[in-house]
Formats: C-alpha cells, structure tokens, sequence
C-alpha cells in the first residue's frame, strides 16, 4: 500500500505551550485513522498544519508523496472544527465558490446535495440551516472534488443522537468506497465503530499507534452466566484449566485462552447439565485503551 | 485570473452589505451632479445675478465645461470614496469572521491567490467606477459646456486615470487594515478619525513649523486626496494645481504597492484561524 501522507518532525509552539512536538506519522492509501486525543492535545493544530492554515515551527510533511502545495490541497477534501460557510449565501451558491477553488464542474453540486440529503433546502441560505444540516453539507463539500482523502475534525460535534446517525452512516459509506479518511475526534467510540487504525495525542505528543483490529483483540473477554454461577465456574476451571475468573453480578468473565473453541466449551459444559444463559465476547473497548495509555503517559 | 474574479463575484452578488451600500453609492455619484446644477439653476431663478450682496454670477462657475469638468467632478467623487471603502472592510473583515478564508486555503486556494482575488476585486470596483464618472462626464459635458471639440473634451481626461489610482489607493489601505485588524467596525471607526481628525491635525502640526508642503504630500491620506487637488478657489481667481501631478501618482503609487506588499506579508506569515 502507497503511502497518502507522511509526517516528519512536526512542530508547532504557540508561545509557551507546545501544541505539535516532533511528530512523525504515516497514513496509507484506503486506511480509516482516528487521530485521538482530549481537548487541546494538538489534533486541530495538526490538521491545520497540514491544511496549509497554520504554519509548523519545522519539521515537514508530504501528500500523496509530494511537497505541501495549494495543488495538493485541492485533492483533498477537508473541514476543520464547526462548518464553515458564507452564512447569506445558498448552498449552491457556496458549493460554486468551492468548486471554483477545486476547478471542478457545477455538475457535480448537485450530485453531493443530493447524497446528503439537502436538495430540498439548496436554494436557502446556509445561516438557517440547523446543525446536521451544516455538518452534512460540510461533507458534501468535501465530497465535491471526488478527494482522494478526506479529513474529518469532530464531525459529529454537537449533534444529536440521530444526527451522529446520519454522519456515521456517511462515513461508513465513504470508507467502504476505498477513501482513505482521516478523523480527528475525542468520541472514542465513534472512531472504534469505523476505524482501522489510530494514534493518540497527549499534549502535543504522540503517545501510541496502533491498529484497532488487534489492539482490540487481544485483550478479549468472556462473558458467560448461567443458573448457578459457582458450579459453572468450577466446570470452566476443570475444562479449561488454571484461569482467573471475575465473578461480576450475574455473569462471570475471564480473559480469552488462545484459540479457544467456544463451541466445545459449550458443549462440554451441557454434557455436564449445566445450560448457559448468556455467553458472548467482549473486546476491549478503545475508550479503555486510550484512558490506559494515558494514564501510562501521565 | 478569470477564476479569482468569478469566486470573488459569487461571493459579492450574494453580499447583502455590498448591495445596500452599492446602491447609495451609486445614487450619491449620480445625484450629486444634479444637484449642483440644481444649486444652480436655483441661484438663477431667485435673482442673484447681479444681486448687490452677491456679486456673483452662475456663469462665473463653469463647473461643467470640458477642461474643467474632470478635476470638478473627480474632486466631487472623492467625498463618496468611503462608502466604497465601507464595501472593501466589510467584505474582507467578513472573510475573517465567517473563517472562510481558512476554507478557501484548505480548499485549495493559496494564500497569494486570496491577496490577489482581493486586489483585483479593488481594481475591478475602481474601474467601474472610473468608467461611470467618463459616462456622466461626457453626458454633462455634452449638455452644458460650450465646445465639444475632441481635444478640448479629453484635455484634462487624465484626472479621471488620478481619480482611479486615488480609489485603488484608498481601497487597498482599507484591504491592509481589514486584513490587519478584522474587526469592520473598529477599521471604519479608524478610517474616519484618521482621516477626518487626526490626520488633518498632523498636517497642521507640521506645516506650520517647516513651512513647507512638502513632507505634508507623504501623509498617506493626503498622498491619496492630493491625487486630484482642489480646483474651487480657482474661479475665485486664485491660482490652484489644475493638472495631475507626476510627484503625487508616484507617491500614491508607492503607497499603493506598500499597502499590498503589508497584506501580503500578514497574510502569509500569520497563521490564519
């Protein structure tokens, strides 16, 4: 896989605190990557480096193997922080202004509003439009040159519940068509629900890189229950051999043993008349992840 | 080039400000010749020719002659500039806060381009107006002055080149303060105390002392009024400048690239957020 973006040294400082220190990252062609990180931990800062609105201190950065350019800029579909537009202006009207900029045709303006569900609203202007509404047609912006990658910050911001439906459902939507995308967000389970990889962020650092597959997988968890917890828990121990179990409320949990069969065990445990009422795996959520490395990081 | 205009043109003919202020412009450029010749005509009809309290006849102020009529009317126009400047801060400061302009760069447009797209909008807006003030010149020219003969008609014509150089002199300090401070009521507020109060006073201060006009040409709003000199006390028989003067375009001219190489370097060296 080619790489889309690499960053060399990254570095930003803004008086006496450091926002970006000596950051090195690599994205590849057609990968989902969570930028993580809480409030003021340097993700906009870097994004906006790497938009070409905030200049680094030094260090440098590539797109698509090439300098940082205006040209490589147009490639590349992006919003920063909150949607922002011409308020007076229609969204076709601020959709041309875009397309202008990008060289790209007024045909393609209707084909984003459509796909985000805003043709009926196109000829208003964008102040009346609620939140969704801008965050959608932030997208459709971004869309509008048909971008290699696409650079999301918070795109879920302030919405509501069904909002960050719509938004999510897009993403997905995008990711599936082989974009790569990058998302800066601090909604961890966001970014675990769409993507493939992610690095986070503590002031200015970079303090892990990983891969949300594996990372999430090793640490799996099983739940099982049944009628009478105690002799279910002798049964595990006696068929799977030495393993800490934790007896929650009404369920008990142990970490998963390499290549376990999850049917014999099953089996095993019926042939012992004992009958399981729940039985499921538990990944390690991201958010777990992150508040363990930054603890670590502390 | 023809890109940068579009973009800037989508985005004025949707600009409420633009079209209000546009608007009053335009009938402040078109009344104020009729109004005088109104004032005129009113003079006239009660009797002051020849009137022992005031000796003075309308013929006595052939405003509108050719020769005359360009440095009378480019020097009118000069009083309605700021409305034009109100245009240029209002549309910039925007930019600043709606961020857009953080939105034209990362969508690709480069910061050089959005400096240029401003400037040219000002060249743009001043050949216009540059434009209309030849119409309405020729218009009224036509229907007062006593000659029509060609070279009497364009003698003089180069006040209406002074009349454009002063407009792109004053709309890109506006451009240079706008981007400057981003703020359009605190860039009109200085605007006018600058220029109307403590501008006037510095030149006092100074002229007074070194009795000399000179350095007084270097003021950059008087660099810009200079352009096109007063040309009243003439028909009170007193000698005034009644030609363009080569050392005042320089000036304004340097003044000119000053202002653009200023909002280049703020805009470039700025982190824009």
């Amino acid at each position: 896989m080619t790489q889309i973006l690499e960053i060399k040294g990254l570095n930003k400082r803004y008086g006496s605190i450091q926002a970006v220190n000596n950051l090195n990252l690599t994205v590849k062609k057609g990968s989902v990557f969570g930028l993580l990180g809480p409030n003021g931990s340097g993700k906009t800062t870097t994004l906006a480096m790497l938009l070409g609105v905030v200049k680094p201190q030094s260090g440098s950065f590539t797109w698509f193997g090439e300098p940082a350019s205006a040209d490589a800029r147009k490639k590349i579909g992006a919003i920063l922080e909150q949607p922002v537009f011409y308020p007076q202006m229609s969204a076709v009207e601020n959709l041309k202004v875009v397309c202008k900029i990008k060289g790209v045709d007024f045909s393609e303006i209707d084909r984003v509003l459509k796909w985000v569900n805003l043709n009926d609203r196109k000829q208003h202007a964008f102040k009346g439009y609620s939140l969704g509404m801008k965050q959608r047609l932030s997208i459709a912006s971004a869309m509008l040159c048909n971008p290699e990658i696409l650079i999301l910050d918070e795109p879920t911001n302030g919405l509501d519940p069904q909002g960050i439906n719509e938004i999510r459902e897009i993403i997905v939507n995008i990711a599936n068509s082989g974009k790569t995308i990058i998302i800066a967000s601090h909604l961890l389970d966001e970014v675990q629900k769409v993507c493939s990889e992610f690095a986070i962020l503590s002031k200015g650092n970079l303090i892990y890189h990983g891969n949300v597959e594996t990372d999430l997988n090793d640490d799996a968890y099983i739940e099982v229950s049944s009628d009478n917890l105690d002799e279910l828990e002798f049964a595990i121990k006696a068929h799977l051999g030495g393993l800490t179990i934790v007896k929650e409320d009404h369920t008990l949990a142990f970490k998963s043993p390499d290549a376990l069969d999850l049917a014999l065990l099953n089996k095993t445990l019926s042939e012992k008349d004992i009958w399981l009422t729940h039985l499921s795996i538990r990944k390690k959520s991201l958010e777990k992840r992150f508040l363990e490395v930054l603890k670590q990081n502390d | 080039m023809i890109k940068l205009l579009n973009i800037e043109w989508i985005k004025i003919r949707n600009s409420k400000s633009f079209k209000v202020l546009g608007l009053i412009w335009l009938i402040a450029f078109i009344a104020i010749p009729v109004g005088f010749n109104s004032l005129i005509e009113w003079f006239e009809s009660i009797g002051l020719e020849g009137s022992e309290l005031l000796p003075i006849k309308p013929t006595d102020f052939p405003v509108f002659d050719f020769l005359d009529i360009w440095q009378n009317l480019a020097y009118i126009y000069k009083f309605i500039t700021i409305l034009l400047c109100f245009v240029i801060i209002v549309n910039v400061s925007n930019e600043f806060n709606y961020k857009t302009i953080r939105q034209n760069i990362i969508d690709g447009m480069s910061k050089k381009e959005f400096v240029f797209s401003k400037f040219l909008f000002i060249i743009v807006s001043s050949l216009i107006a540059s434009i209309l003030l030849t119409l309405l010149g020729m218009i009224i020219g036509a229907a007062f002055s006593p000659t029509s003969e060609i070279t009497v008609v364009f003698q003089n014509f180069n006040f209406v080149f002074a009349y454009f150089l002063h407009l792109v002199l004053h709309l890109s300090y506006c451009l240079f303060f706008a981007v400057l401070l981003k703020r359009s009521g605190i860039v009109i507020a200085l605007l006018i105390v600058y220029s109307y109060i403590l501008e006037p006073t510095l030149i006092q201060i100074v002229s007074i002392p070194l009795k000399s006009m000179w350095l007084t040409k270097f003021f950059p709003m008087n660099a810009s009024w200079n352009l096109i000199p007063r040309p009243i006390e003439k028909y009170f028989l007193f000698e005034v400048q009644d030609f363009v003067g080569w050392q005042d375009v320089s000036i304004g001219l340097l003044y000119i690239v000053l202002s653009l190489g200023g909002t280049y370097l703020l805009i470039t060296k700025r982190d824009i957020k």
